[in-house]
């Protein structure tokens, strides 16, 4: 055995001086701790595994399935991206795995220090238990974050990349993002598809013979009817046209709604969105680890908090239970989907930027954020104040 | 003294102090069970320091109070002069413990475990990562997942562990568990240099011989209270006195000894009779003992003194207090 320089010197107590540079009472992790911490959660294999599997493999392999199958058969299958699939990936997939990978990431920064007995040894340390609580926090959103982006930039990239180039409008193909000149223009000259297809509230100029349809109303190619057939005769081409014009101005509202692509305020309002939800499942997975002291129970009641009460709880409107209903942390963030999403969270799908309150339990985004952050503050109380006082 | 709650020893702030480790009427309940009852433990400063007792007598509980592991109900201590746990911070910066068996993160190697709790202490604790690995014969496995290693290889790291704070104090619980002959030499000579260099080492153990052979100064505890605590020399020195004879006609022999009014108790043996004197005899009993056999015509083959050892000591104190209840 050899002596170590440091170690080998007289074990003269250090200057005060010294111990007060250290500040070890301090609740402020230092940089050192938040590193160890993130270096101990990282390197766990099969946690790892986990994290990445849900967070980037399972959205990836969805596309990855849907860029081969378009590949090799476009006719049959569409295009892999698309804002359809965004929304359905987004919501499906990363908001609800999204959730449980990083409770799960939470309960086992906060129990594992304990149950692999290296809790006692930090103790022994005299470094202040709360900033050992504290700096899980960084060290797991160091984790979590960059995975859930990592994914979710993955599935932008493909939705806009490898988007349908024509949107399906009313059973016609029309081009996507038009603006309103330029749908009028396109409407002009393909007048017969947008007076047949289109909906329109009237007044136009003429009424229209559609075939496989009422006169004036929707439905096959315009037919050349006759005299005493009861069937009008085709219009002029230029009556046509402005009506289709007429018609076109009245339904951009409605198409301007549809988006081939999701726009790029609406990628990065989901991105934060979808990073708050993985904030809120570490958090009050690491609270709750901190608080049982045990993994495996911790993150069965996160997922069972997820999966199962939080849909119920938000969708059900329970008579006198409501005000409770509203505490629900996994309603307040549905409250906070962004608008420009069509499928909603709990709810199923509807139309670009339907309102989610038609469908949950209703609740102001000030009240949805205050219930956010009480849960956010309230777990990590919960979980330094056991931290701190738990027999090592 | 308060019953009820824990004051610190000095209410003035840190102090120095001959005691590495002091406590007074130090109490720790679990329900109706008292596991550390009343102790008044004094540990001087730069020895090794042991401290004894039977299974379940508390001596791990009374560590874990010591460093905060969990609270006392009563009483008072401090560590290195600081009282706690009102100065526990700036105390526990230079004590390193063991405290039952050590674990680490299995996933992790070695190594990888020293950085997190170097990184829990003074920035100077990473540097020291290496030179005590090497210390406690490590370096070698340092970067081995954990989950590969024996239990003696966890308790050479569990050492390496305290040094860490370069610690003037170590309260190692079981050391040598798990090591084998080897290492517990090892590990001996390890604690005796850590005394050398100044530190005070805190030991508990079960292995009697190997805190005989380390340890300058013992406690023993029992069912919570320690019973007896100071130098091995002085505790030894009050214990009473054997001789180891062989001779020609043992039965003569004792009827021979059982007439003097030496005091001595004699019983036979396989290997002959066993003479116990009273505490405090003087060596010259011993010059009796043989004129006596051989001027009773008993030839005296062999006439040894046995040195009381703390094992036989122990478990005479710890009979008594049995016996006494």
């Amino acid at each position: 055995m050899t002596l170590g320089t440091d170690m080998s010197s007289a074990a003269a107590p250090e200057s005060s001086v010294q111990l007060a540079r250290d500040r070890r009472g301090s609740w402020i992790p230092t940089g050192g701790m938040i590193a160890t911490r993130f270096m101990e959660l990282r390197k766990r294999r099969g946690l790892m595994i986990t994290l990445i599997g849900v967070t980037i493999g399972l959205p990836t392999l969805f596309l990855v399935i849907r860029l081969l199958l378009h590949a090799f058969d476009p006719h049959s299958y569409a295009p892999a991206g698309g804002y359809d699939i965004f929304n359905h990936l987004v919501v499906v997939v990363l908001y609800v795995f999204g959730f449980i990978v990083a409770a799960t990431l939470g309960c086992t920064a906060g129990s594992i220090d304990l149950t692999e007995g290296m809790f006692r040894h930090l103790v022994v340390t005299g470094r202040s238990r709360l900033a050992l609580y504290l700096a899980r926090i960084p060290a797991g959103l160091a984790i979590i974050g960059p995975l859930v982006a990592i994914g979710f930039a993955i599935v932008c990239t493909v939705c806009v990349f490898a988007a349908p180039t024509t949107l399906n409008y009313q059973g016609v193909n029309v081009p996507a993002g038009l603006s309103l000149p330029a749908l009028e223009s396109w409407a002009a000259n393909h007048a017969d598809q947008v007076v047949c297809n289109f909906p329109y509230n009237g007044p136009i100029a003429v009424a229209v013979p559609c075939g496989n349809g009422p006169a004036g109303g929707p439905g096959g190619p315009i037919i050349n009817g006759s005299p005493g057939t009861g069937i009008p005769a085709r219009p002029s081409t230029a009556t046509l046209q402005a009506d289709a014009v007429a018609i076109a101005k009245q339904d951009y509202a409605d198409y301007s709604r549809f988006f081939l692509t999701p726009s790029t305020s609406l990628m990065i309002k989901t991105g934060l969105w979808l990073e708050l939800e993985a904030l809120i499942g570490f958090i009050v997975g690491l609270g709750l680890g901190a608080l049982i002291g045990q993994r495996t129970v911790a993150v069965i009641m996160m997922i069972v908090l997820e999966v199962i009460l939080t849909p119920i709880f938000s969708r059900a409107h329970i008579p006198h239970f409501i005000n409770l209903q509203r505490a629900v942390v996994g309603l307040a963030t549905a409250h906070l989907e962004p608008a420009g999403l069509s499928t909603r969270v709990f709810g199923g799908d509807g139309p670009p930027g339907a309102n989610a309150a038609s469908i949950l339990v209703p609740e102001t985004k000030l009240v949805a954020v205050a219930v956010i952050l009480a849960w956010l503050i309230g777990w990590t109380i919960l979980g330094a104040w056991r931290m701190m006082t738990r027999d090592a | 003294m308060s019953t009820t709650a824990v004051a610190d020893v000095s209410e003035n702030g840190p102090a120095g102090g001959p005691w590495a480790v002091e406590t007074h009427g130090l109490t720790k309940r679990f329900g109706e069970n008292v596991a550390v009852d009343d102790v008044e433990l004094l540990v001087p400063r730069g020895c090794a320091f042991g401290y004894l007792g039977p299974n379940g007598a508390g001596k791990t509980t009374l560590i874990r109070v010591l460093l905060g592991l969990t609270h006392a109900d009563a009483g008072r201590m401090s560590l290195l002069g600081y009282p706690v746990p009102k100065h526990r911070d700036v105390a526990l910066a230079r004590v390193g413990a063991i405290v039952d068996e050590p674990r680490f993160h299995p996933h992790l190697s070695g190594r990888e475990n020293l950085r997190i709790l170097a990184a829990a202490r003074e920035p100077a604790a990473r540097d020291r990562i290496g030179p005590a690995l090497e210390r406690v014969g490590m370096a070698h496995r340092a970067d081995d997942r954990v989950s590969k290693y024996s239990m003696g290889m966890r308790q050479r790291l569990g050492v390496a562990a305290c040094l860490l704070g370069d610690p003037e104090l170590l309260i190692l619980d079981e050391p040598m568990n798990g090591l084998d002959p080897a290492g517990m030499r090892e590990m001996r000579d390890m604690i005796l240099s850590l005394v050398a260099e100044g530190r005070t080492v805190v030991l508990s153990s079960h292995l009697l011989d190997e805190v005989e052979r380390t340890c300058d100064a013992v406690a023993i505890v029992d069912q919570g209270r320690i019973i007896r605590q100071g130098p091995i020399s002085q505790l030894l020195a009050g214990t009473s006195m054997e001789l180891q004879v062989e001779c020609s006609d043992p039965d003569r022999a004792r009827i021979l000894l059982e007439r003097t009014t030496i005091g001595a108790y004699v019983v036979g043996g396989p290997e002959g009779l066993q003479i116990t004197l009273p505490a405090g005899t003087s060596r010259d009993v011993i010059a009796e003992v043989a004129r006596v056999l051989v001027e009773g015509d008993v030839s005296l083959y062999r006439l040894q003194p046995v040195h009381a050892s703390l094992e036989s000591w122990f478990l005479q104190v710890t009979s008594r207090l049995g016996d006494s209840q």
